[in-house]
């Protein structure tokens, strides 16, 4: 027998059909969750533009000078708070060293009650991660540059997120500096307390990361398909974001999560956007 | 007179396009596959992966012209693939049996065993022979195939052909 004959008599399996099928089905599953993770990335491009054009003299005239006084709803160091709310406007101002208040006003008024909210924290490096719900008048710009006056600070940094009403950044704090958040009413103000405690030994943290890229739709596609998992953005050295999922002590911690985002994702092993990557607790990824 | 608008058919979707295309060549291109591994289990991985890109490059591509030719490459890319992650890759020099002289023949096909030869091929080389003797490409074919010049597709065919003549060539000596 030739070898072309050998060849023609390669017997076909009678999985082949299910096998040809099951792989069309991941990723029309797949096409189907990018494509609509880029409609809504393309929308929230689109709102930042306008939200950047439109209504940073708004917050100027909304809050000339930002009350320092109110009541104390709750003090915290992580979680959320405040009320839905839409439209208002957002300045900041130091009170004192490390100490920034956050103000919200409407209508050229104080607002009684804090937006919506959530701080996350995390460790690896050490950071907060605030974001504010119904705020489209927002001085980002003026924000970043009251925090990048507290000395305790080491970086602020914007994120893109998928929703025209909401504000999310990232401030990245030096080693040991731990954090009070203070919500008040009547009016309404956030207070971050900046202390430094006792720098912590550096340690390896394992997580799960993407390659770097700009702040912008891809990462907020990621987070669009992964958005049930603790994902979060991290600015890296070269001055890019990568986004990361969790952070372990273990390699192999971080090894069993990236098979369960895979496998909750319905892709293959080494399909998903994430790689596992170590990296010291007091550095960048 | 009432008119009722014909119910038309539309157009099929992408998806349904692949879908139909894949059908008519899905046992050339698993024997494709097969013939770089050898094994039903690891073929079907192939033909899965390659499915797989093949579907999501498809809804990105304006126009595939020539759909089986456009799918045996990304069958050959993902057999390469994997291969290579397998770590199964062994260069020919590794090998440890010669080849085996059939009946004496003028004919390269006759006078080697060429679905045997692939076993002694980096997968790469396996490309040209499988290509060219089992699936009875012209050389113009296989360039399109491998996206290079019709050249090099036949001086890399040559090359690899009088490799395994050598190797025949040393078999029968060592045989005497």
């Amino acid at each position: 027998m030739t070898g072309k004959e050998r060849y023609d008599r390669i017997p076909i399996p009678d999985r082949l059909d299910d096998v040809m099928q099951d792989a069309q089905k991941r990723a029309a599953t797949r096409t189907r969750r990018f494509s609509s993770a880029s409609r809504l990335a393309v929308a929230a491009a689109a709102c930042v533009v306008l939200l950047l054009v439109v209504n940073v003299p708004a917050v100027s005239h909304a809050m000339t000078n930002i009350p320092v006084v109110g009541k104390i709803v709750q003090v915290l160091q992580f979680g959320g708070g405040g009320e839905r709310t839409d439209g208002v406007a957002v300045d900041t101002a130091v009170v004192e060293e490390n100490t920034l208040r956050i103000g919200f006003g409407s209508d050229g008024q104080a607002t009684t009650k804090v937006p919506s909210y959530t701080v996350k924290q995390k460790d690896a490096p050490n950071r907060l991660i605030f974001t504010f719900n119904g705020t489209r008048e927002f001085d980002y710009d003026k924000v970043e540059q009251d925090l990048r006056g507290l000395s305790l600070v080491k970086d602020v940094y914007r994120n893109v997120i998928l929703d025209d009403s909401a504000m999310r950044f990232v401030v990245e704090l030096k080693n040991g500096v731990t954090h009070t958040i203070t919500e008040f009413r009547e009016p309404a103000g956030l207070e971050l307390k900046l202390t430094q405690g006792a720098a912590e030994k550096p340690y390896a943290v394992y997580g799960l990361r993407s390659e770097e890229m700009p702040m912008g739709e891809s990462l907020a596609m990621l987070e669009e398909l992964y958005g049930n998992e603790d994902l979060s953005f991290v600015k890296v050295a070269s001055g890019e974001y990568v986004a990361v999922i969790g952070e372990y002590r273990t390699q192999e911690e971080a090894e069993a999560k990236l098979r369960e985002v895979e496998e909750k994702a319905g892709i293959g092993v080494g399909e998903s956007e994430f790689g596992v990557e170590s990296w010291m607790s007091d550095e960048r990824p | 007179m009432i008119f009722i608008r014909p119910k038309f058919k539309g157009r099929p979707s992408k998806e349904e396009q692949f879908s139909e295309q894949l059908t008519g060549i899905r046992e050339k291109l698993y024997r494709l596959a097969y013939c770089y591994v050898k094994n039903e289990q690891e073929a079907l991985d192939i033909v899965s992966e390659a499915t797989y890109k093949g579907f999501l490059a498809y809804g990105k591509a304006q126009s595939v012209t020539y759909f089986d030719t456009w799918m045996s490459r990304i069958v050959i890319n993902a057999a390469i693939d994997h291969i290579r992650r397998s770590k199964r890759s062994v260069s020919i020099e590794d090998y440890g049996k010669e080849l085996v002289a059939s009946e004496p023949s003028t004919s390269t096909e006759e006078k080697l065993d060429l679905y045997e030869a692939l076993d002694r091929l980096v997968p790469d080389e396996k490309t040209y022979i499988i290509l060219k003797f089992f699936t009875d490409m012209s050389f113009r074919e296989m360039a399109e195939v491998l996206d290079i010049s019709e050249n090099t597709v036949k001086s890399k065919f040559y090359r690899i052909l009088n490799k395994l003549k050598a190797q025949l060539i040393e078999g029968e000596v060592d045989e005497r």
